[in-house]
């Protein structure tokens, strides 16, 4: 009897323990409903997020004043009470309620203030929201909240892992809000900040302090304190065991920097024949070839160009992504030399070696702008017709994928150029349909639109497609602004 | 023992026990024992709540450590927390209920039996606990055996994984059965301690494929629960971790019943070997 009364009073302070295994199981359940809609994807309705973010709420609201004994539960009970919250906002987010997740971040930054971590995260968020809708100059207030509260943690996922990049980007929103103001002293910030966190005892927190260093400098013009900091990382990489990044990298960067620095193009040749001699089996090696042959044009050198090129294309063969980039710019340059016989031959081989690729399908485009350059109107119908059938005939031949989704994109714009535009909008509306509740989904209807309205002069059409991108995005800020569009053309319609 | 003497044996084991299986007051040492175990089970689950969480929150963290008083790591850590309970149900309840059980099909079997039934398991209680204990301390100690095998091997190689599986189930048939007719020579013939171990021994040497069998299938029977035991975390994960006890409660049930066909075949075939070796 006294082992149960000495219990019933041990535990009497402990149904805090309670309340945090029941607010874990909410915000589980919550999760993994949560973890369901994602999956259903397309299928999910603004209302089931909606219901969602109430679930969220809920469990926030469960959470909140639970008498505790322990500070340590009374934590966790706070990070839970965070954690849903937090639920609520994304899940309001993808309903398309941004009042009401500016909202709870607003009592989130207020609640959370002496949780250093809460608070970060909320900050972060808050500023991300303000980055969306323009409001450059309070995303960076609340970014400089999160490097105020945050140390560096590299490899992390939360506030903790991607402070190190803030103070750059806070400076270039400082700079973007104006061009004409001197966004001087937020440079000198970042770079402070930098500077402390380039001798700090993480290697990984170093080397990334050093990079961003050197962009800081460049940004500010300091092409010699630029350069100093990308040679100090460069040698700092060499001598680790798992570089957080190339070391070719940062002598890529180099080159560029002497680039925007003024450096001649001589100099530029000879740091990344450097690069290429130093590091040549490096991923940035095919950088290099790239920015190579660029020099070389800019030096009068279109033969070393080429080489470079072909080189380039030699050496990887056997990824397409490269290979193919390689032989289309190549094909560009001959054409741009008026080597026309080389550069058809180029572009027309592209198909046979890399027939599923991107460049290959951007070659047909450009044929038919080499006749349109040279003034060959014959030649650029005759091109346009070619490059529409190998379009339709690589839709038919491929399953739907990115690839048949790229060649769509180039048939629109082959049917636009050949001036069919009611072909063109009919395919723009069907790829829509395919691409519906994504941004370029959206983008396209705008398009169609426009060419409605442009090409055919068909203000009724342009309206009702503009209404039907109202319809189905009308919880985002285009699809508002798409039904607006389609009330005013409508306006202009009427007597 | 031919082998098809013996595989009818068993079957003649198995069916008199089944034939006893509408007899309610043989039922109900089983039912006793599972009660026990649905409570314990019962107040594990709602150790969160207010009424269980003074008594039961110091036991959640006594079985599973501080991390299982966490959602869902609870869920994850209810089979071995539940098991361990079960161990001392076992010793403490169901070395009682077996007893009575056993002497309920004794009776039933037309074994004589002077006085009443759990009058007569009470007074071997004692002896049945510590067989129990140390039936359980041989049972933990085969499933240690598995460790001996390295890790690594046991994640990496399917064929060690199994191996191992088996070889454990193997060692826990042979040793249940060594020891099956330990509570019929105590509860039925009055032994103590070691001389029911030893005739225990004995019986299952001159039965041996017979009492293989009776407890071995209900060991068979049992097994796909502790292997999806040893998977739950990805099986709650998959479903919800609320279907841990479901699982722990279905186990239970299936226990009650296997058992009931295993007691009752058990002592069909000790009168059957006792009373031919009178004879």
């Amino acid at each position: 009897m006294l082992l149960f009364v000495a219990l019933l009073v041990g535990c009497s302070s402990e149904q805090e323990v309670g309340h945090r295994f029941r607010a874990e199981q909410g915000l589980y359940q919550a999760d993994q409903e949560s973890r369901g809609l994602v999956l259903r994807g397309q299928d999910s309705t603004p209302e089931q997020w909606e219901a969602l973010a109430g679930t969220y709420e809920s469990v926030a609201a469960k959470s909140k004043n639970v008498p505790t004994q322990t500070a340590e539960v009374e934590e966790e009970i706070q990070t839970i009470r965070a954690r849903a919250l937090f639920g609520a906002a994304r899940a309001y987010a993808l309903s398309g309620d941004s009042l009401r997740v500016a909202e709870l971040f607003e009592g989130m930054a207020v609640e959370f203030g002496q949780l250093s971590a809460v608070a970060a995260e909320v900050a972060l968020a808050r500023a991300g929201l303000a980055e969306g809708r323009g409001d450059i100059l309070a995303a960076a207030d609340h970014y400089q909240l999160v490097v105020d509260t945050v140390e560096p943690s590299l490899g992390r996922s939360d506030a903790a892992g991607m402070v190190l990049e803030l103070p750059l980007r806070i400076a270039r929103l400082h700079a973007r809000s104006a061009p004409e103001a001197d966004a001087l002293p937020q440079y000198a910030n970042a770079r402070k900040y930098y500077e402390r966190y380039s001798e700090d005892d993480d290697e990984f927190v170093r080397a990334e302090a050093l990079g961003r260093l050197a962009e800081s400098s460049a940004d500010m013009g300091d092409w010699d304190r630029a350069a100093e900091s990308l040679n100090i990382l460069e040698e700092m990489l060499l001598g680790l065991e798992a570089p957080p990044r190339e070391p070719a990298a940062v002598r890529f960067a180099f080159a560029q920097v002497k680039g925007r620095a003024g450096g001649t193009p001589e100099e530029i040749r000879d740091i990344l024949t450097a690069l290429l001699e130093d590091y040549p089996q490096s991923v940035t090696a095919k950088d290099a070839l790239f920015l190579l042959a660029d020099n070389a044009v800019l030096r009068g050198e279109p033969d070393e160009a080429l080489g470079h090129l072909e080189r380039l294309h030699d050496q990887n063969k056997a990824d397409p992504d490269v290979g193919s980039a390689a032989s289309l710019a190549r094909a560009r340059l001959l054409e741009r030399e008026d080597r026309w016989k080389d550069a058809s031959q180029a572009f027309t081989a592209l198909a046979v070696e890399y027939p599923i690729s991107q460049a290959a399908l951007i070659a047909p485009l450009e044929i038919a702008g080499h006749f349109q350059r040279v003034g060959d109107t014959d030649g650029v119908a005759s091109a346009l017709s070619r490059a529409e059938s190998e379009y339709r005939g690589f839709i038919d031949r491929y399953p739907p994928g990115p690839m048949t989704l790229f060649a769509n994109e180039r048939l629109v714009q082959t049917l636009a150029l050949q001036k069919e535009y009611d072909s063109a909008i009919g395919e723009m509306l069907d790829l829509s349909e395919r691409l519906a509740g994504t941004p370029k989904g959206v983008a396209l209807l705008i398009d169609a639109a426009k060419l409605a309205y442009e090409g055919l002069a068909d203000t009724t059409r342009a309206a009702d497609i503009l209404d039907k991108a109202g319809g189905l995005y009308g919880h985002l800020d285009v699809g508002k602004w798409a039904s607006n569009e389609a009330t005013r053309l409508r306006e202009t319609l009427s007597p | 023992m031919k082998i098809f003497e013996s595989l009818s044996v068993a079957s003649w084991a198995g069916r008199s026990a089944f034939s006893l299986s509408l007899r309610g007051n043989i039922w109900l040492p089983f039912l006793i024992a599972a009660a026990c175990q649905t409570v314990a089970l019962l107040f594990l689950v709602s150790f969160h709540t207010g009424l269980a969480l003074p008594v039961a929150l110091p036991l959640v963290r006594l079985l599973g450590g501080e991390a299982a008083t966490h959602y869902p790591i609870f869920y994850y850590a209810l089979p071995p927390m539940f098991h361990k309970l079960t161990i001392v149900i076992t010793i403490l309840v169901a070395s009682f209920t077996g007893a009575v059980a056993t002497l309920q099909f004794a009776k039933a079997y037309g074994f004589e039996i002077r006085g009443g039934v759990w009058g007569r398991a009470l007074r071997c209680w004692p002896t049945l606990a510590v067989v129990s204990f140390v039936a359980t301390l041989v049972v933990m100690g085969i499933s240690l055996l598995g460790t001996l095998v390295p890790k690594e091997a046991v994640l990496n190689d399917p064929i060690v994984r199994w191996g191992v599986r088996f070889g454990e189930l193997g060692l826990f048939i042979i040793v249940q059965a060594l020891v099956a007719y330990t509570t019929a020579w105590v509860a039925l013939m009055g032994h103590r301690l070691l001389p029911a171990f030893r005739d225990s021994a004995r019986v299952t040497v001159r039965t041996f494929i017979p009492t293989i069998l009776v407890v071995g299938i209900p060991s068979l029977l049992l097994f796909p629960f502790s292997y999806v035991f040893g998977r739950m975390d990805l099986i709650a994960n998959k479903l919800r971790p609320e279907v841990v006890p479901a699982v722990l409660g279905l186990e239970l049930l299936v226990t009650v019943l296997v058992v009931f066909f295993m007691v009752g075949a058990v002592t069909r075939l000790f009168i059957w070997r006792v009373q031919s070796s009178d004879a």
